[in-house]
């Protein structure tokens, strides 16, 4: 490396803008950068530079450090950089020296004289990147959502492989409710660099919005998989963090946003799948089945997202107030878990009491239709006592005694019966004797009484109910659940700095 | 006929008719038209002479040797004037001076003469021809002992060198060892030649017969002192070491006091401080009072951290100087007096006083002369003492103003414009730099012109820092290079780009070898969507910075720069691949191009590879903090 052929002060303050931005090592290139504007004071990028760690330190920090003295730092860097810029007299400005204004500005929170300045930077020069990304931040800080879509197409076309741009497009075009081209631009994205933090964070907010979408249309199929997307989504960011292979790390207020996201995601998925309607297809096609897996689990899941989220997080009220309803749910629930222990207990029970239920049907039908309560039949003594057979001539008397005997073995439902058939068989040689016929009563039968028939089957339906639409109306209380949604804003895209020499290190005033 | 010929002749005339008043102011205002010109000085003088006022004469001609030095004609002038007064002894010198004048003017004729000789062998006639000028001068005769041809021979060496021309000093100097073999002097001036000719090596190899030969302790200084500078590519600590060894080896070579500050030089170049440091404070304790001790030992301790025991030393030197100011205002008072009492004597009282007492007064002037420039040199010297203890700039300034005040064309004067300007304090920059070119009467120094346009342009006075810029033009130089470049600047920050082009284009066509050129250029073309443009530059870079490296170690280091450069034109131009090629090439070439290994990261990170962008990312941060280490 031939140092002669660089300011020195560039290796410290482009080690500072690698330790922030890289490392996340706040300190350290708070270090380097002051050392490096020590010597270069007047060095914009240098002061741009500290202001971008400032607001990298602010947005990494956990809510409740104290900020003060970094939020004084980063506004005091600002009006110096500002202070610089206009020790030039302004007709000699050119649009580097617009956009570095704006971009001191938009640190300041001057989000309408930073647009003003970016767009005199791109009269000067309208192909300037760095000028019509930056009007896209200021856009969106104002929420002029169209204004903003404009600068960052016009951003895109200038440089097609910027990720981040595409990312903002996308977050602007989500806010637009242009969510087909959103996803678009997301999956542009996900093409290129699948662990694109920005896009992931995207990505999940845009499927849980078109997730609400469809539940509110009542398409509850797409609802589910759109929630499912969301959460794996937001789940891939929170563990990928532990390893390098992300585009960056996220801030506290990201992980907490992702945590609630998460949550919401978590219990809208359960309120989608249990809907009316939906049972019979999710049995039919049961990948992720909630009907047959705990709901408690995914409302434990969904609890314990929302407990991860910290105090002073901007959305620990909606959690504190998300994990209240679900504990009144879980308590609601756990009433009727008292009579059913389990779900496949009260399956059980349902199976049962439906057998039962049968067999009383069974047994009533049965009763009331085929099983008489008497018959009527021959008593063969008493023919025999009143000798009428003996009366008869030997050939009659052999053919007669078989169809007697015949007769005697039946039992007849009714006394018309047996006579019509005595009639038919034997009545010309032998007529009947009314005394001769014999009534039995059915004693030994099983049969129900109508009121223990009607107990029975009044009962059994009872417990089918209970066994099969219990669980069910607790999960209609999930959907009753209503859910706060999630306050998210995304971490400033704070691209990594590239060192082309001549626009960031400047003419040096260096004698030879 | 022109005006001043026409002047002249009528102050000649004026003469002629013993007008001597109006001769006289005739002769003033062509002088204060033309400081340079001799016969308006030559009459201005006469026509006091011819009137007998010798002294006022003697005056004249002396501010008109001031003006044209070695000049034969004042000299004599001048050696008239003092015969005339009864100051033989005097003039006596000047005829002296006069013949050393006309020696050394012939010794230029001989340079010039043999500089157009195709036969360098003639040299030995040459001398010989200046034999024949010296024995008919009165020049001190040779040193005792020394044969006189010898003793010609190495001062014409010493001319030769005085006047920049190394090749025929060393000519001089091999007929003065030819004749005197031992002649320590000879080969001491012959190391000097071969210094000046870059060739530190065989320079060195002459040093070392010179202190072979017995030198002088002066001499000894002398040599030791250029060899402890020497800068050699690959041997600097040789030089410093054979320095320090010799000392050692023979501590008598020269005086304990310089003995211990070459020693204690030459340990701070080899960055060895503590042993700088125990050789300085042994120098300090020979002689407490030597000045020039304490700055070097400041800078020592500042080096091994121990700032306080840097800033005792530097408040110690600062105590002497302003010690010294002191004095000197004191000595300075006290001879403004002096001159006033004589001068209110008045011309009647004057016409009695003796002729001496009018000698007195001018001896006084000169005094006075020197002494504030002595005293300028003691107020630039604490001020630069306040400043390297960090003090306030504006008690700085209030001992330079009075520098610039006293002597503002003189070099002190620049460098307080120079240290202005390297702590990019503009306007006082400017104003040094103007009141020195302002001052300075011969022709402007070209690198003031171009940092009063540099230090105006950081001002935002565009117009004026290039009309700066443009005047450096005018003159030919290396400062072009640096005119063109700032011109280039000065356009791109305006978005005049054809123009800054141009200016950029003609500072590459006139260095090609510098990379400030070069990367200004790139950038420019590079920002301004001429890739085909940029790229072609980069080739001729290839083939021109990278080929003139000093040494061939710094050639793949020079290629790794335009590699990088590369790097950077294809990522303007959206193409990452090929730029993420060209900062493979110069990583390869240079593995501690940490720019070169900065942008790959930011190409890796940008095509969505954040593991390996993680890694580069890692090993830049580790590369940077190695370069802040060694620059610090």
């Amino acid at each position: 490396m031939i140092y002669s052929n660089y300011l020195p002060s560039i290796f410290r303050a482009y080690l500072g803008s690698v330790l922030f931005s890289v490392e996340y090592d706040f300190i350290l290139s708070e270090t380097h950068l002051k050392a490096a504007f020590r010597q270069e004071d007047k060095n914009l990028t240098f002061i741009l530079l500290l202001c971008q760690l400032y607001q990298k330190k602010l947005e990494y920090s956990e809510a409740q450090t104290n900020l003060i003295s970094t939020e004084s730092a980063l506004s005091t860097y600002a009006q110096l950089g500002i202070n610089v810029v206009k020790e030039k007299p302004e007709p000699l400005w050119n649009d580097v020296d617009y956009r570095f204004l704006a971009e001191f500005q938009l640190m300041m929170a001057r989000y309408d004289d930073a647009v003003a300045s970016f767009n005199k930077a791109l009269i000067l020069n309208p192909d300037f990147f760095d000028a019509r990304v930056g009007l896209g931040i200021a856009k969106q800080k104002l929420a002029n959502w169209s204004e903003a879509h404009v600068a960052f197409k016009h951003a895109i076309r200038l440089d097609p492989n910027d990720l981040n741009a595409r990312c903002s497009l996308a977050e602007v075009l989500i806010n637009l409710e242009r969510f087909a081209d959103a996803e678009q631009e997301l999956k542009r994205v996900k093409q290129i660099a699948p662990n694109h933090v920005d896009m992931l964070i995207w990505m999940g907010k845009l499927f849980t919005w078109l997730g609400d979408e469809a539940y509110k249309k009542e398409e509850y199929d797409h609802a589910c998989q759109r929630f499912s997307h969301a959460i794996s989504s937001f789940e891939k960011i929170s563990t990928g963090q532990k390893n390098s292979d992300y585009s960056r790390r996220i801030t506290p207020d990201e992980r907490d946003t992702i945590n609630y996201f998460i949550g919401y995601c978590r219990v809208k998925l359960c309120q989608t799948q249990v809907k009316p309607g939906a049972i019979l297809q999710r049995l039919v096609k049961g990948p992720k089945n909630l009907l047959m897996s705990s709901i408690e689990e995914e409302v434990d899941n969904a609890k314990n997202n929302f407990s991860q989220i910290k105090e002073y997080s901007r959305n620990y009220f909606e959690a504190q107030q998300s994990i209240r309803r679900l504990d009144k749910f879980l308590k609601e629930r756990n009433q009727f878990t008292n009579i059913q222990p389990s779900r496949v207990a009260g399956y059980t029970v349902a199976t049962i009491t439906l057998a039962v239920f049968l067999f009383a049907q069974y047994l009533f039908v049965m009763g009331t239709m085929f099983w008489p309560k008497s018959y009527y039949t021959i008593k063969p003594n008493q023919v025999l006592i009143d000798g009428a057979l003996l009366k008869l001539d030997s050939a009659h008397k052999n053919s007669l005694t078989d169809n007697v005997a015949n007769l005697v073995k039946i039992q007849y439902p009714s006394r018309d019966s047996l006579i019509r058939e005595w009639q038919q068989k034997v009545e010309p040689k032998l007529p009947i004797n009314s005394d001769w016929i014999e009534r039995i009563d059915q004693n030994q039968q099983i049969t129900l009484s109508e009121g223990t028939y009607m107990s029975i089957t009044f009962i059994s339906i009872f417990f089918i109910i209970a066994g099969l639409i219990l669980p069910e109306l607790t999960k209609l209380k999930v959907g009753s659940i209503e859910l706060e949604k999630a306050k998210l804003e995304t971490a400033t895209s704070t691209p990594s700095l590239s060192v082309s020499a001549g626009p960031t290190t400047g003419p040096t005033a260096l004698r030879s | 006929m022109d005006t001043v010929t026409a002047l002249l002749a009528q102050g000649a005339q004026f003469i002629v008719d013993k007008n001597y008043a109006e001769a006289r102011r005739l002769y003033s205002e062509l002088i204060a038209q033309d400081p340079k010109n001799q016969n308006a000085w030559l009459g201005w003088g006469n026509a006091y002479f011819l009137e007998e006022k010798y002294e006022e004469a003697k005056k004249i001609f002396e501010d008109a040797n001031l003006e044209l030095p070695d000049n034969q004609l004042i000299l004599a002038s001048i050696g008239g004037c003092l015969r005339q007064l009864g100051r033989d002894e005097e003039a006596e010198v000047f005829k002296r001076n006069i013949e050393e004048a006309i020696f050394k003017t012939s010794v230029d004729e001989l340079i010039k003469a043999i500089e157009l000789s195709v036969d360098r062998a003639k040299v030995a006639d040459y001398i010989t021809e200046l034999e024949k000028i010296y024995a008919q001068s009165s020049i001190p005769p040779a040193i005792e002992g020394i044969n006189s041809v010898a003793w010609l021979a190495n001062y014409m060496g010493r001319l030769c060198l005085e006047r920049k021309k190394p090749d025929l000093a060393i000519v001089s100097f091999v007929k003065a060892i030819e004749k005197e073999p031992d002649y320590a002097e000879a080969y001491a001036g012959w190391g000097h030649a071969l210094y000046i000719k870059v060739q530190d090596a065989e320079a060195f190899e002459k040093y070392k017969i010179s202190l072979s030969k017995n030198p002088s302790p002066k001499l000894a200084y002398e040599i030791l002192q250029k060899i402890g500078g020497m800068q050699g590519k690959t041997e600097q600590e040789h030089y410093q070491q054979y320095v320090i060894d010799t000392l050692q080896a023979k501590p008598d070579l020269v005086l304990p006091l310089n003995r211990d500050l070459l020693i204690g030089d030459n340990q701070a170049r080899l960055k060895q401080y503590e042993k700088a440091i125990e050789a300085y404070e042994n120098a300090k304790r020979i002689k407490p009072d030597q000045q020039s001790i304490y700055v070097p030992l400041a800078k020592a301790y500042h080096e091994v951290k121990k700032y306080d025991k840097e800033r005792e030393n530097l408040r110690t030197s600062l105590h002497y100087t302003t010690q010294q100011i002191i004095t000197t205002q004191q000595q300075t008072t006290d001879l403004e007096e002096r001159i006033k009492q004589a001068d209110d004597t008045g011309p009647t009282i004057k016409e009695s006083v003796d002729k001496s007492s009018e000698a007195n007064v001018s001896q006084l002037t000169d005094d006075l002369t020197k002494r504030k420039q002595e005293l300028a040199d003691l107020e630039y010297k604490a001020g630069q003492l306040l400043l390297d203890l960090n003090e306030d700039v504006t008690d700085v300034w209030n001992y330079w103003q009075k520098t610039i005040d006293a002597a503002p064309a003189s070099e002190n004067t620049r460098k307080i414009a120079d240290a202005m300007y390297d702590r990019h304090i503009w306007e006082k920059a400017v104003t040094t730099y103007k009141v020195y070119l302002k001052n300075n009467k011969s022709a402007p120094d070209p690198y003031s012109l171009v940092y009063v346009g540099i230090a105006l342009s950081c001002q935002y006075q565009y117009e004026q820092s290039e009309n700066y810029l443009k005047k450096a033009l005018a003159v030919l130089g290396n400062h072009q290079v640096l005119a063109h470049i700032w011109l280039g600047h000065l356009n791109t920050d305006k978005r005049m780009f054809p123009k800054a082009e141009d200016h950029y284009r003609a500072a590459f066509r006139l260095d090609s070898t510098s990379y400030q050129v070069i990367e200004a250029l790139v950038s420019l073309l590079s920002g301004q969507k001429k890739t085909k443009d940029a790229l072609e530059v980069c080739e001729k870079a290839m083939d021109k910075y990278v080929k003139t490296a000093p040494v061939a170690d710094k050639e793949e280091e020079r290629m790794a720069e335009v590699f990088y450069l590369k790097g950077n034109v294809y990522l303007d131009s959206g193409e990452l691949e090929e730029a993420k090629e060209c900062y493979r090439m110069a990583i390869n070439k240079d593995g501690k191009h940490v720019l070169a290994r900065h942008n790959m990261s930011f190409i890796l990170e940008k095509q969505g590879r954040y593991g390996e962008a993680r890694d580069e990312w890692g090993r830049v941060a580790q590369s940077y903090n190695e370069h802040t280490l060694n620059l610090t």
